[in-house]
This record gives structure tokens, sequence and C-alpha cells, in this order.
């Protein structure tokens, strides 16, 4: 496989942190994106992606050449968005931004709209198939790599996935 | 045949993706026009695609991004190794070392010469020296492989290195960003505690 981050991945493997800061660049905006539409807050989202570009910065050497970076990455992302949901759960405090940030304040927006209310609802199994098929553009082999399950199975997701919002949505009528 | 019986969730998915062609879609379009509980299911999951096409984008914001440099660890456990020592870090084994030899070597031939402090012992002082600028030089070279921390700031990099380098830092532009060398990042925060937090990235080089 051809992977468009291989020779960024190579150097950074071998310790190079401008290529690793390449690939940060690359990657980040989409890594948030999954995040904050499989977790429902900006918050959380941006604390997944910050630990996951750390567990992926010391898991380099071991990444297997043959596979697809950004595939990898977004398991660890997913792997971060988990264990800062179970955190959040834990905890009762709730961290309060130090200061208002144009960047925050259009994904908070963004997040309280009817599509993420609509996301928040599917169950899981269902949530990160669609995120990842419809909003970042996966193939179905890269998700099912992702998910664990077959192809088949991930267009299945798919299907229901988008059924259900759709029905939260309302929005079926529309479009007949 | 697909009129009869109802398509399978793949086959409509397949459909609505548009990757189903020729007679097998003819068939499904067929069942679709006769049967309304799947017709409604196509357009349930057509519906819930626009919306999910239509999702932005979002954008990690600045902080978040620098954060994940500050908190990068300097060393990776079980780390790969570089192949091969670079030019650079084998320069700063090697000069401490020629610098050695060369006082060694200057000593020797002093006693040798039976010179005692005469003009062999200032050339060997003076090549002590040269041996000690070039350790001082690589110094920074060696550290900088090390790492770096980053901070952001308001402003464009030309005006934020300029504002540096006025403050006495040895500050540069290098591509968008501002490298700043022989600093601690607290001395840089003080330096621009005037400005802002905003798009320009500043990269302490240790």
């Amino acid at each position: 496989m051809d992977d468009p981050d291989g020779q960024l991945v190579k150097r950074a493997q071998h310790g190079d942190r401008w290529a690793f800061e390449e690939l940060v660049d690359r990657h980040q905006h989409r890594m948030f994106t999954l995040a904050a539409r499989v977790l429902g807050s900006p918050d959380d989202a941006g604390d997944a992606v910050q630990e996951a570009f750390i567990r992926a910065w010391l898991a380099l050497p071991n990444f297997r050449r043959g596979a697809r970076f950004s595939t990898w990455l977004y398991r660890i992302c997913l792997n971060s968005a988990y264990d800062v949901r179970s955190k959040a759960r834990r905890s009762e405090a709730v961290e309060e931004l130090d200061f208002a940030d144009p960047h925050d304040e259009f994904a908070r927006q963004e997040l309280s709209g009817e599509l993420q209310q609509a996301l928040n609802e599917l169950d899981e199994e269902y949530r990160v198939p669609v995120v990842l098929y419809d909003v970042l553009g996966c193939s179905y082999r890269e998700i099912a790599e992702l998910t664990g399950v077959p192809e088949g199975t991930v267009k299945s997701r798919i299907f229901r996935g988008r059924s259900r919002l759709a029905e939260r949505l309302g929005t079926a009528a529309g479009s007949n | 045949m697909v009129t009869g019986t109802h398509p399978n969730e793949i086959e409509l998915f397949d459909y609505v993706e548009g990757d189903v062609t020729g007679d097998r879609r003819a068939q499904l379009e067929a069942h679709l026009a006769s049967c309304a509980e799947c017709a409604e299911h196509v357009a349930r999951v057509t519906a819930g695609r626009e919306s999910l096409r239509a999702a932005q984008f979002l954008q990690l914001p600045p902080r978040r991004r620098e954060a994940i440099f500050l908190n990068l660890p300097e060393q990776r456990r079980g780390a790969a190794r570089s192949p091969a020592m670079s030019p650079k870090r084998l320069l700063a084994v090697l000069t401490p070392i020629a610098a050695v030899i060369a006082v060694v070597v200057a000593l020797v031939s002093t006693t040798g010469n039976g010179n005692p402090g005469g003009e062999a012992a200032a050339t060997s002082a003076g090549g002590g020296t040269t041996g000690g600028t070039a350790m001082k030089e690589s110094a920074p070279a060696d550290q900088s492989a090390k790492g770096y921390s980053a901070l952001l700031v308001a402003g464009s990099a030309d005006q934020v290195a300029a504002e540096l380098r006025q403050k006495g830092f040895d500050a540069r532009v290098v591509g968008k960003r501002v490298e700043v060398r022989n600093a601690t990042r607290a001395q840089v925060e003080r330096a621009l505690a005037n400005r802002r937090s905003g798009g320009v990235r500043i990269v302490i080089v240790k």
C-alpha cells in the first residue's frame, strides 16, 4: 500500500520531531473531528487528540510498514477518546477553559447542533462507522480494520446508522 | 430477483452508494417502485448521508496543538536508534577529543624541545582555544537534536522575530515559525508578554 505519509513516518520513527510535526499538521483536524463527533464535547475531544498524538509518538517505532498511518492514528484516537470519556464519567469535576478561543467556540456551536444531538443518541457501533465514512471519508476496508468487523458489517452499520440518524433529525421526508 | 423479496441492507446500501449497475440496478429500482417500505428505507438512508456529509470539519484549537509538542517526551522508550551517527553529532564528539590530543601533543613537543614556556606553548594554547570555541559552537547543535518547546503568539513571524532580536534574542524566521536559540521559554514568554496568543509558532531550540 502506498501511504502518502510514508516518508514522514519513516523519519519520525527515527526520532525526527520536525517530521512528526508535519504529520500532526496533516492529521490534527481530522483527528479532532473524529474525537469531537464521537465524544460530542470539544474539550474532551481536545484532550483525546493531545493524548492520541503523544501515544502515537511513543508507539511510532512499533508502527509496521504496510499499514496505513492514518488508519493507525484513528485507532489510537478512538482509544484515547474512549479513555477520556471513561475518565470524565468517573470525575465529577468540570474543568473550565483558561480563556476563550474562537476555535473552541466554533466547535462548541457545531457540537450543540441537531446533527450532533442525533449522533449522540446513536449507539457507538453505528456512530463510529458513519462518522468515519460520511464525515472523514474513510473506506469500508479502513473502517473494517479500525472497528474489527467485516466490510459487510461496516456497510450494514452505516446503513442503519444513517437511517436512525435521519429518523431523529426528521429529514427523511425532505429527501423524497 | 428482488421484486418478490426485499433486498437486504447491504444491497440497498450499495444501491444508495451507486455501487450497483446494469441489470441488478434495474431490478432494485423496479422493487423500490413497488415497495413503499424499502423505498422509505432508502430515502431515510440517503437523507442521513446528506446530513452527515454537510457536517463541518472541526479545527483543533492552536493551543491544543502547542500542548502536544510541549508534552512530547524527549526520549522514547525503546525508540528506533539512528542507523549511524549524524555528522553534527560526530563533530560534537570528536572536537573535544581532538582538542585534548592537540594539547597533549603540544605539551609533549614543548618538553621534547626543552623550550620552557616559549612560542610552542603559546601556539598550543591557541590551538586549545580554537578547540574550546568549537566545543561551544557544537553544544547547541548537539542540544537541538534533543528537542524543543514551543509557544504561539499573535502577529507575523517577521514581526515577532524582529521584536525578539531587538530584545537581544537569537531569533530567526524558519518557514512560518520563529526559532529562538540560547534562551528559555520563560525568558521568551516574558519578552513577549505584551503579545496575545495567536498563530505564530515560536520554537525554542534547547
